[in-house]
This record gives structure tokens, sequence and C-alpha cells, in this order.
């Protein structure tokens, strides 16, 4: 009775570590990238993934979501080192805040303000961009202990962040908004690895789900590597 | 009691204060008096900037260096200030630095438009806040400088410490953001000036 009660605790233990060493658990978001009634999914051209502002939160968005669009679809996509040599400037803080972007209630979800709009289309002259994919983070918080939320390993997996990241898709020379999407998502992880570790592996997760949402939904069959003809 | 844990927490604010290095030359300076330097905001933000015009004035005060003017800075580099990849691996929380990721090429161009023998660069990636029960607000900005010496482009110095408005700090307490970013900005100044021995009023 004792050895056995002894082996159980044994493979608790183990079992508790191997959770605190794989680390990090995620949701699955729940909204999706949307085309805007009435528009056609990409079957060509050039686009840019623009940072909607210099920090390392957006940086790092612009950047993962840029190297899995060129890796996975057939449109000719900016590298960011392009972006920073054609504007010296890039990335910078240019964007206004508009905070209520992201609520779903009272505003449509694809709603970017003209003079965000305005700001954007400069940016898009300098280029000669047929798209833009806009995306940038609102509202990143991060807290450690205490049990919350519906995660069943959020009691032992100490460290937890949320994060929102709104991305519209533009088109010119329209100058119109033709998909959208409002990431929204929580993020688990070990206490083993720092804020920055978690929030960095969150950011790639987050920019991994918004590419493969664009590609799928915004994207046309054709302009994909895997499946269509280039 | 009271007392007691009134004197504690005044000396752990106290440690908490006196703790901050504001800057560290690595290397033996004695000629620098009468030299050229120039303050350059890492990154093109309104904070990171802000404290390049204050430190930039602080070293006119303090030190006995020729300080260029953020003004001349703007007018001899076309879209200053811009984003120069800083010495950092991670910047969403707090720094983790890694010197080996500065774009050193870009700050030796810099360098090659304003002539000056050493270059000042300050970051401030990080701005977060949050609120203490009880306490209040508290606001941080963490920075991350490097000093370098031309012409070979060494770096000779640097820091990393984080500028914040604490309201149960002395340093901090009743100010304003900005007046807490001339006090460090202040100290910066101060601590660069003696080390490199040309404070104002010093024996260099």
């Amino acid at each position: 009775m004792f050895v056995k009660s002894k082996q159980w605790v044994l493979s608790m233990l183990c079992f508790l570590l191997v959770i605190l060493l794989a680390g990090c658990v995620g949701y699955s978001p729940k909204s999706d990238f949307e085309l805007v009634e009435g528009e056609k999914k990409i079957n060509k051209g050039t686009i840019a993934v623009i940072a909607g502002s210099g920090s390392e939160v957006d940086i790092k968005l612009a950047h993962e979501i840029t190297r899995q669009l060129t890796e996975n679809t057939n449109l000719t996509v900016f590298s960011q080192e392009e972006l920073n040599k054609r504007m010296p400037q890039y990335p910078m803080f240019f964007m206004k805040s508009q905070e209520s972007e992201t609520d779903q209630w009272s505003i449509r979800p694809s709603y970017l303000s003209e003079e965000n709009k305005k700001s954007l289309k400069k940016i898009q002259e300098k280029l000669g961009a047929e798209y833009i994919l806009l995306a940038w983070a609102e509202g990143i918080s991060y807290w450690e202990n205490g049990v919350s939320e519906s995660c069943i390993f959020s009691f032992i997996s100490g460290k937890k962040c949320k994060l929102s990241v709104p991305c519209r898709v533009v088109k010119y020379p329209e100058n119109r908004v033709i998909a959208s999407y409002n990431y929204k998502d929580r993020y688990y992880s070990s206490s083993l690895y720092s804020f920055n570790q978690v929030i960095d592996k969150f950011l790639v997760k987050a920019s991994r789900q918004i590419s493969e949402q664009f590609t799928t939904v915004v994207l046309d069959e054709s302009m994909l590597i895997n499946t269509g003809e280039k | 009691m009271r007392i007691k844990s009134g004197i504690f927490i005044l000396v752990i604010m106290f440690s908490f204060v006196s703790c901050v290095s504001y800057f560290n030359l690595k290397k033996e300076i004695a000629d620098a008096e009468g030299s050229e330097i120039a303050v350059i905001s890492g990154i093109n933000n309104e904070p990171n900037l802000s404290f390049a015009m204050m430190l930039t004035a602080s070293l006119q005060k303090h030190s006995k260096l020729k300080v260029m003017s953020q003004k001349k800075i703007a007018e001899s580099i076309e879209y200053y200030p811009f984003r120069i990849e800083g010495p950092w691996k991670f910047a969403y929380v707090d720094i983790e630095p890694d010197f080996e990721r500065v774009n050193l090429e870009k700050i030796k161009e810099i360098q090659k438009r304003l002539g000056v023998k050493y270059l000042y660069v300050v970051w401030t990636p990080v701005e977060t806040s949050y609120t203490l029960q009880n306490t209040g607000n508290v606001y941080e900005l963490h920075t991350i400088s490097q000093l370098y010496e031309f012409p070979d482009g060494e770096p000779i110095g640097g820091s990393k410490f984080v500028i914040a408005k604490h309201p149960g700090m002395f340093s901090s307490m009743g100010k304003s953001k900005r007046d807490v970013m001339m006090y460090y900005a202040d100290n910066v100044a101060k601590e660069i000036s003696e080390q490199m021995k040309v404070i104002k009023g010093g024996n260099s």
C-alpha cells in the first residue's frame, strides 16, 4: 500500500515537472480574419506589413508576420529592412490611439480612423505597395501567480499575459480597408521563463495565427506556396 | 511599532535610491576637456528624445565638454531621431542586454556626419506603469546607454537604469514625470563629467 502511494506521488511529481518544463499553454483565439462584404480575395500583388508603432512589441509582430507571409505565400512581400531603407524613420510611432476600435459592440471590426488612414497612405505612397497589412498591439498585460480563469494549468504555470492585436488590410489606390482581424488571446507559461521570454513566445504565436488566418481568409488559394501555382 | 516599520521602509527606499548607477566608465580618460560630445536618441519617440534633450542640457551645465545641441544634430542628420537597433535581446518588460545587437554601423555613420569625439547613445525601449495598493501609480522608463569614443567607435562606458516616478520614493515625491526625468538626466550628466574628469568646478 505504502509502495503504491509512493509510486503515485512520484508519478504526480513527474507530471508536475513535465508541465513546468513544457511551459506554455495558450487558448485558441475566438475571432477570425474577416473579409469586408463585397471584397474579393487577393490573387496577386505586393504587400507590406507595417508596425503600428516603433514599440518592441509591434516591431516583433511586423517582423514575424512578414517572415510568415514571405515563406508561405506567392505575394511579393516587402522585407522590414526594405521598409527601413525606403523610410529611414520606420518603424515609427505614427498611429493615433483609437482604443474603441476593438469594441465590437458599437464599432465595426474593420474600423480605421480617418487620421490613421491618412498616415498610412503617406507610408504607402513611399512604397507603392498594393496592399498594406497594418498590425499593432493594444493592451498588452502580464501578471504572475494566483489561480485564475479557466486554464487547468494556471495554478502551476505562474506567468500569464493577455494581448490584443488589431490588424487591417488596406487596398490601394482605393485606400479602403478590405479585411480585418481583432486578435485577442491569453497565454500561460511556466515560471521558469522570464516575462520577456514569455511575451516573445506569445508574439510569435500571435503572428503565426494572424498570418495563417490571413492566408486562409484573405488570400486566394492560388497564392499559397504549398497548394497554388506560381 | 509603527515608527520601527517606518524606519525600515525608509532604509529600504534609501538603499534603492543609492544603488542606482547612472554611468560606468570602463577606461581611464585624462584629456577629455574641451572634446566634443553629442547625445543621440536611439528611438524616435517622445520620452527618448526628451531624455536626450535633458541630458544634453545637463551636460552643458555640468561638464567642460563641448556638447552639441539637439538642434544642430537634427540639422546635420536627416530624419533624426530614428531607431537605432539597441543593445538588448529583449525589451518588452525590462531590458535584457545583449551588446552584440547594437547597430554599430549606423552609429559610425552618425558620428561621421557630426564629427564629434564622443557619442553618447541612449535608448528607452520600455515604458511601463502599474498601481501599488494604498500607494498610487508607478511609472517606469527603462533606459540603456553606451558611450562611444572615436575615431575607433569603441564603447568605453554606459549604464542601464530605470527612470521611476514612484509615489514612495524621495526622488519623485510630488514631482511631475518631466521633473523626475530631469533629476535623472542631471545625475547621469554629473557622473559622466566626474568619471571623465571634466566636471565644472572639479580638479581636472
